[in-house]
């Protein structure tokens, strides 16, 4: 009765968890009610024993019963009503008074109502009389107790309307076992069928000629023995022909046969009794009826009973069966090595694939061995020691333990046993995963890890790690020198804290374009010390990026600059302290020599200016001065150009250099200097003088340098001694350049520290030159020194290398 | 005495320099004359005498336009000296200020400042020739007078009685007294105190009758 999309009657289970599809389905389903109810009536009348007025067997309550067994509660309603149309037309038409009609379906649908309600509430799902416990219930209340209750209604009914002439307890008795007979036929029937049937019956060639053969057994014994003309003078004996037939139903087919064929052979013995045949018929119609009423009934709760049982055996194999399957399933194809070892003797039974890859070891050649004869454990009493875990604690999880394969490697694995049955002995299952790679890598990280700490605290580099608000998270040995902090001070700390408030934004924005914009950047900045000294750092810091993109950590790999920072710092100084010299020196240079022309243009436009005015018309004379103003800005120009030149810093740049120019170039720069000074410069200048590999700038300063000192050593000299001898040289390997001055001469205890920064024999306090210069010519690979004159004054010498023949 | 056109020497060795101060002052109107150097220009000067100032460089080759002033000082007719420099420190114009340069100026120089300066240098020549040419006529004047007359007139300015001179001449007070009448004519003085001026004007120079007492 699927069809009647009221199927499976779960609502015991669950109210109105599965409702009524749709209105239509409840419609056909009570359309189904009607017809069958109208049917069952009429069916009921045609196997009722003239004339006693009681079917043998009456199915109409059945039906009910079977619907609303498979329809939800809520749609009882609509069923029983569908029931009472069908009704009236079964009863009407028969001649029966109204009243009695209608007591007559009160008392019916009580029946059917005490039925489901007793079987929904007692049999927790659908009723599949696949067991014995919902056989018994069906049996007991739906088949026995609501008939019997339902009857003393029937029979009341019947003698208040007077209706008939048999005293009220025939009437019950009558009921009663016509009711009881059709339940136990009908509603299994209608109910197995409805929930599936005997659909795989279909399924199945072998099936299928199997329920043929059957069925054809089962219809020739009954008709033979119940409704042949012959069975009436059939021994009694016969009557269990068709017995075979439906033990073999009841055995082999399920509820679902049982009760077809038990249904067949009802059908079949109620019709031969009704036609006066088979071994039941008696002399009385009613003694007929009760006898075949009797022989049905108890046979139908045997068959019904027998059937629960086969199938609930078949079923709990069938689980069984999957269990066991699904079992050897995992055991195959376990990604694990797994074996089955018998306890009481430790004997393989059984290994999977994976098992014999592990340890290079066939299935024939491992099944049958004893676990320690076969020494697949590498501790001598490895199997003792797990059988006793296994005693105390029932199983044993990832204990690690050395395993040897057949090629004798030794393997770390982790190990699983659990206890199980196996056909009534028990075994255990063990589960073998090889973690000698998980365990080298393990090893191996650890041992990188150690060396990287090692390296890490090692190194002079400081490192660091801190999270975006510059909390540290680790800090290396040379750190914590660094700050001269102990580590536990500096973990935890924010180590902007410990950036000198004039440099700390800088740090600040600098760890957050790092956030922004992950990279690697560079750092330089100051550090607070313990000893309130400050620090320098230069740090390279990136950032580590998580596996969602954020930035969780930086990390920092630095250095302690404080030193090189220093020294620094003391030649920025000194550079600058120089260069300001130099410059001081060079003001009068460039004034004058940038003012001479400046001046003359001046005067000059001065000069155009008053002709024009004059209007004397002296425009040759015009002429010539805007020629000369011209001239003579350009005069300017190049002056700063070569003013420019020389002062410009800029990074060491070598080139192939003839030092002949170089001198002639800047004894002409201070050409006018020299004049305004009264000092006389003499240049001499060697003839082929090889090429020096230098800077031209560089180089130039120091001359410079060389021969600002010397006119300044010879400022309290009467003029005609003012003389300064410029001079090149060839020597070994390289150039050398003097200037020899006649000044007062250099004390010898000066001499030594000459060159060193801030020592100054002039008045006027500079002096750093010589600093300058001989970094330059150190830088050029050269060497500076001084030497004394013998007719007083002092020499400078530097030589430059030259450079080596290409 | 005639008037002469008064001459701007301008000594400076950067040509282009020397050529645009000089068309500067050309087209003031000034006869101007260049000179490369300090030598050039003590060689070359055409008429010591004549009227004029100089326009100096401060660094030249060979002596400075400092060395020049110095030279130029000596002379009997001092020229006054403007400085025209392309760097100058001040040290540098103290000293030549002390030395008596009318102006200390530096390049780039605007044409009022130089043409102020060349008019006061002028101005000064001007006035200390005018001064020189009384004192010479002073001179002329005291030279007319006798041995005796310069006596009297070295007492009467020293403010001495006729008695008294008189009898510091071992002379009559009638003689000192025409001596007196002779000297106040010969040296056009019509009162004591202008001779006692004039007197004043004659002693810085050498031939100034110096008191020995």
């Amino acid at each position: 009765m699927s069809d009647l999309g009221l199927d499976a009657p779960d609502v015991g289970a669950a109210p109105g968890a599965r409702p009524v599809r749709s209105y239509a389905q409840l419609a056909y389903a009570a359309l189904l009610v009607f017809v069958g109810y109208y049917a069952g009536s009429r069916l009921g009348l045609a196997l009722t024993f003239l004339p006693n007025p009681i079917s043998v067997l009456w199915p109409p309550n059945a039906i009910l019963l079977a619907a609303l067994l498979l329809a939800p509660v809520r749609a009882w309603w609509v069923l029983i009503l569908a029931a009472l149309p069908a009704h009236l037309l079964g009863e009407l038409p028969a001649g029966v008074p109204a009243s009695m009609v209608l007591s007559w379906f009160v008392s019916n649908v009580s029946e059917a109502l005490i039925g489901a309600v007793c079987v929904r509430y007692l049999v927790r799902g659908p009723l599949t009389f696949d067991s014995l416990r919902s056989v018994a219930v069906f049996v007991a209340f739906a088949a026995v107790l609501a008939p019997f209750l339902s009857s003393f209604l029937d029979a009341g009914f019947v003698t208040l309307n007077g209706w008939g002439q048999t005293g009220y307890w025939g009437l019950w008795q009558t009921r009663f076992f016509s009711n009881v007979l059709a339940t136990l036929t009908l509603v299994p029937l209608i109910v197995t069928w409805a929930s599936g049937g005997i659909a795989s019956l279909l399924a199945d060639r072998r099936r299928l000629i199997e329920g043929g053969v059957l069925l054809s057994g089962l219809l020739a014994t009954s008709i033979f023995v119940f409704d042949s003309p012959a069975s009436s003078s059939a021994p009694a004996a016969l009557l269990y022909l068709p017995l075979p037939f439906l033990l073999w139903a009841a055995l082999r087919f399920g509820p679902a046969g049982a009760s077809t064929a038990f249904a067949i052979v009802a059908f079949l013995v109620i019709w031969g009794a009704g036609h006066g045949m088979g071994p039941l018929v008696a002399s009385a119609p009613a003694d007929n009826t009760l006898s075949v009423q009797l022989f049905l009934i108890f046979v139908a709760p045997s068959l019904l009973c027998l059937a629960a049982a086969v199938q609930e055996r078949r079923n709990a194999e069938q689980r069984l069966r999957g269990s066991e399957q699904r079992f050897a399933k995992t055991f195959r194809s376990s990604p694990d090595a797994m074996s089955l070892t018998r306890k009481t003797d430790a004997r393989i039974l059984d290994v999977n694939d994976r098992w014999q890859t592990l340890f290079g070891c066939h299935l024939r050649e491992a099944v049958g061995r004893t676990v320690p004869e076969a020494g697949f454990f590498v501790e001598a009493d490895a199997w003792g020691r797990i059988k006793r875990l296994v005693d105390d604690r029932g199983s044993v999880r990832d204990v690690e333990i050395e395993i040897r394969n057949r090629p004798g490697e030794i393997l770390q694995a982790v190990i699983a046993v659990e206890a199980v049955d196996m056909d009534g002995e028990p075994c255990f299952i063990t589960m073998l995963r090889d973690v000698t790679e998980r365990k080298r890598v393990e090893e191996a990280l650890r041992a990188s890890e150690e060396r990287y700490r090692e390296v890490v605290e090692s190194r002079s580099e400081l490192v660091c790690r801190y999270l975006p608000d510059t909390t540290l998270t680790f800090v290396n040995e040379a750190y914590c020198r660094s700050f001269g902090r102990l580590r536990q001070d500096l973990i935890g700390r924010k180590f902007l804290e410990l950036i000198p408030e004039s440099t700390r934004e800088a740090a600040a924005s600098h760890v957050a374009s790092l956030v922004r914009d992950p990279g690697e950047r560079t750092i330089e900045h100051e550090v607070l010390r313990r000893d309130g000294t400050v620090g320098w750092q230069q740090w390279i810091d990136s950032v580590i990026v998580a596996a969602d993109g954020q930035v969780r950590e930086l990390q920092g790999i630095g250095r302690d600059i404080t030193e090189r920072k220093r020294a620094e710092e003391a030649n920025q100084k000194l550079a600058h302290a120089s260069r300001l010299a130099v410059m001081g020196q060079l003001t009068a240079l460039i004034a004058h020599e940038v003012n001479q022309p400046l001046g003359a243009i001046l005067s000059n436009a001065d000069a155009a200016e008053m002709l024009l005015e004059a209007g004397a018309g002296r425009l040759d004379e015009v002429r010539r001065i805007l020629a000369d103003i011209r001239k003579d800005d350009l005069r300017a120009s190049e002056v700063v150009r070569r003013i420019r030149e020389l002062v410009r810093t800029h990074e060491l740049e070598r080139q192939p250099l003839d030092l002949n120019e170089v001198t002639s170039g800047v004894v002409q720069l201070l050409g006018a200097d020299a004049t305004r000074r009264g000092v006389a410069v003499e240049t001499e200048l060697a003839a082929a003088l090889p090429a020096v590999r230098g800077d031209r700038v560089h180089l130039q300063q120091v001359l410079l340098n060389l021969l600002l000192n010397g006119m300044d050593a010879m400022a309290e000299m009467p003029e005609p001694q003012r003389r300064l001898a410029v001079r090149t040289a060839s020597g070994d390997g390289g150039v050398e350049v003097s200037v020899t001055d006649a000044g007062p001469g250099i004390p010898p205890e000066r001499l030594p520290r000459l060159f060193d920064s801030f020592f100054t024999t002039k008045k006027d306090g500079m002096g750093m030159g010589l600093t300058i210069a001989r970094s330059i010519v150190e830088a050029h690979g050269g060497r500076i020194w001084v030497d004394g004159n013998p007719a007083g004054g002092a020499t400078f010498r530097f030589t430059v290398p030259t450079e080596p023949a290409a | 005495m005639t008037e002469r056109t008064p001459i701007v020497h301008v000594v400076d060795d950067d040509d282009s320099m020397r050529t645009a101060v000089m068309r500067v002052l050309q087209a003031a109107g000034y006869e101007a004359r260049g000179y490369a150097s300090a030598g050039e220009f003590l060689l070359e000067r055409a008429d010591e005498s004549a009227p004029g100032c100089a326009v100096l460089d401060v660094s030249m080759p060979g002596p400075s336009g400092l060395d020049l002033q110095k030279a130029l000082a000596r002379r009997d007719v001092p020229v006054p000296v403007v400085f025209l420099t392309g760097h100058g420190d001040i040290p540098m114009s103290v000293r030549a200020m002390k030395a008596g340069a009318v102006d200390f100026l530096t390049k780039p120089v605007k044409k009022e400042a130089l043409l102020a300066a060349v008019t006061a240098a002028l101005a000064r020549d001007a006035e200390t020739r005018a001064a020189r040419d009384r004192l010479r006529a002073l001179r002329e004047r005291y030279g007319t007078l006798t041995p005796r007359e310069r006596e009297v007139f070295a007492g009467v300015v020293s403010g001495k009685l006729n008695k008294q001179i008189a009898g510091e001449l071992d002379a009559g007070e009638r003689t000192v007294k025409a001596h007196r009448a002779q000297v106040m004519e010969k040296m056009q003085a019509r009162t004591i105190a202008e001779l006692v001026r004039i007197a004043e004007q004659l002693r810085p120079d050498s031939a100034a009758p110096s008191d020995p007492s």
